[in-house]
């Protein structure tokens, strides 16, 4: 009989929540949801949870299971509680719980509508629409998303910022700025690229982690900042992405300092000028000026050669 | 065990005693490096924002010349390593993109064919110089020690590509602390971000996460925290004061890089490892650390 530890929580109690334990006969084969199902079936019908389709086709039954976020029907019970000795659902993180494991799915939603998912094409259609085979391989790492939220519970952005639009929304985003038959990708980065979108990404990589359909929404995000750049719309990420990539052409090294001078002008430089003197005190300080590499002319070629290359093909897509 | 070692850009500038305490403990531990000096920056993902295409050539130079001198690279920086290794992993699976990329490295007079492993230091203290061998050259008792680790996202973000350790698990750094004699803390903060990607976006948010890992780490009972990446390590100890200012409590967690630890424990000096360098004070919890005398440990009391 093995342990199995729920989250609870009913707002009707007016109780904080608890950690209930259930003793469940796990059976080879048994997915999370599975074991759920019985205990709602057989022990405690008031153990709220989402689920719908059990094929991980839905996306309703997302929650934290030992800690990770993923979709309870496709999640294995057994080897769970053979790694860890302990099987604990929880709900999904960074975001608010209703009842047990059913979180409010309502901010989730809203930054999905806030990219405006949906085509705008740009003028009337001539005829009939044919996307080539490489304009949709584009869409690959984004349009399998179910929308379940797996990457919204584990982004580590989100739960230091609530106001950032998050992987799932961003994903969603990505597949209309690369989508052949949208004509508003530039308009759909520059609002983007406001504060709390692609460049609020601190690159932790939980999305791409932990998504159960293997959907990749930080390269989604890393894609779209990448096209901002090509069309020159500007913002504070992009700014030090510059003077970054500035600094790494023109020795084959980042410098620290230019980097930080050039990202953050004066203004932000003299308002870290407490941490500045903490660095120079401790010998920390970067050096100011770099030696270039020894083959740094071979840098210049090839940052020409790859220059010529995407002119050839006329741009990135 | 002979590498080509990848120092990184920051490990050799404001981090600087990251370089020097690695070379330190590779001399202890017969780890020979050989630094790829003419190397390029990795791209630390920022470069990728502007040109990806530009980041993948530049990184498969630095893989070239290190193939040609037959050897696996070794880097000490989690976000080194996984923008190498990305690049590495999607050179040697797509044989249309390597073969792109050595027309442009063929004007160089450069050839990547793809048989270049790149390893975090973390890994290779594990699974090469061994667990066993490290605890017996131990001289130092950290017994006194709870020791967080802090790996960085990207060393153990994707599964898929480091796949040497579990990424909702993670255990080499506890492994390493453990046969180092100190005692590893569990925390969930150990696996986090520590914001520094967007220090420059949205500074607020990234404090807000650094004060947070610390604070679960200092609520764990560490005394002290290890990380395997400097631009952690920037943030962690650099912008530690700034967190505290946002978290609303003091923290006082000394950070020390990965390489730094494994020396103390090797019973290298402080000041050799530069430990002086860093902007939280070390010095009281390394008076905890006392010496083995002939291997035996000093008794602990039963702490």
């Amino acid at each position: 009989m093995a342990k199995i530890t729920v989250y609870r929580y009913d707002p009707d109690e007016g109780k904080e929540a608890r950690l209930q334990e259930y003793g469940h006969e796990v059976k080879n084969g048994q997915t999370v949801l599975d074991v759920l199902l019985d205990i709602h079936y057989f022990q405690d019908p008031t153990l709220a949870f989402r689920r719908s389709c059990r094929s991980a086709i839905c996306g309703s039954c997302g929650m934290s299971m030992n800690g990770r976020t993923g979709l309870s029907c496709n999640t294995q019970a057994k080897p769970l509680l053979e790694r860890d000795g302990y099987l604990v659902v929880e709900p999904m993180k960074n975001m608010r719980v209703l009842k047990d494991l059913v979180v409010d799915m309502g901010d989730f939603w809203q930054n999905v509508y806030d990219v405006e998912p949906y085509l705008r094409p740009g003028g009337e259609p001539k005829g009939p629409y044919q996307v080539p085979k490489h304009a949709m391989d584009l869409l690959k790492i984004a349009q399998d998303c179910i929308m379940c939220g797996s990457c919204l519970s584990e982004c580590t952005s989100r739960e230091a910022n609530p106001d950032y639009l998050g992987p799932a929304a961003l994903a969603k985003a990505y597949r209309f700025v690369f989508d052949a038959r949208d004509g508003a990708a530039e308009d759909r980065l520059r609002s983007y690229s406001e504060p709390n979108g692609i460049w609020d990404c601190d690159t932790c990589l939980y999305c791409n982690e932990v998504c159960p359909m293997h959907v990749k929404p930080m390269d989604a995000i890393m894609r779209m900042r990448e096209k901002a750049i090509e069309l020159g719309i500007p913002s504070q990420g992009a700014r030090h992405a510059l003077a970054f990539t500035a600094t790494v052409l023109k020795t084959g090294k980042l410098n620290e300092f230019a980097t930080v001078n050039k990202s953050l002008g004066f203004k932000g430089m003299v308002a870290q000028a407490p941490v500045a003197a903490k660095v120079f005190l401790r010998g920390k300080a970067p050096k100011i000026r770099k030696k270039p590499i020894e083959g740094h002319a071979d840098v210049v070629k090839l940052n020409a050669l790859v220059q010529r290359r995407r002119r050839m093909k006329g741009g990135r897509p | 065990m002979k590498y080509a070692y990848f120092p990184g850009c920051v490990g050799q500038d404001s981090c600087n005693e990251l370089d020097v305490s690695t070379k330190l403990i590779a001399g202890e531990l017969g780890l020979e490096l050989v630094e790829l000096k003419d190397a390029t920056c990795s791209g630390a993902g920022f470069l990728q924002d502007v040109d990806y295409d530009l980041s993948l050539v530049l990184n498969a130079r630095t893989f070239a010349m290190a193939e040609k001198m037959g050897l696996d690279i070794l880097t000490v920086c989690s976000t080194c390593q996984f923008n190498l290794d990305r690049a590495n992993r999607e050179l040697k699976d797509d044989p249309a993109k390597l073969a792109e990329v050595n027309e442009m490295l063929a004007e160089i007079g450069m050839k990547y064919n793809g048989t270049v492993a790149v390893k975090h230091i973390l890994w290779v203290l594990v699974d090469e110089v061994g667990l066993g061998t490290l605890r017996g050259r131990v001289k130092a008792d950290l017994s006194d020690l709870n020791i967080a680790s802090f790996y960085g996202c990207q060393l153990i973000r994707p599964g898929d590509l480091h796949t040497s350790d579990d990424p909702d698990r993670p255990q080499y750094f506890e492994k390493l602390i453990d046969a180092l004699g100190g005692k590893p803390v569990d925390y969930d903060g150990r696996k986090k971000c520590c914001g520094f990607p967007i220090s420059f976006v949205n500074p607020d948010a990234a404090m807000r996460m650094n004060a947070k890992n610390m604070v679960d780490a200092k609520e764990g009972g560490a005394d002290l925290m290890a990380t395997s990446c400097p631009l952690c390590h920037i943030n962690l100890d650099i912008y530690q004061g700034t967190s505290e200012k946002v978290a609303g409590k003091r923290i006082d967690l000394p950070i020390l890089h990965l390489p730094q630890l494994v020396g103390l424990a090797l019973g290298i000096a402080p000041e050799r490892l530069r430990v002086k360098r860093h902007a939280v004070s070390a010095k009281e919890v390394l008076k905890r650390i006392h010496r083995r005398e002939d291997g035996h440990p000093v008794p602990t009391g039963g702490r």
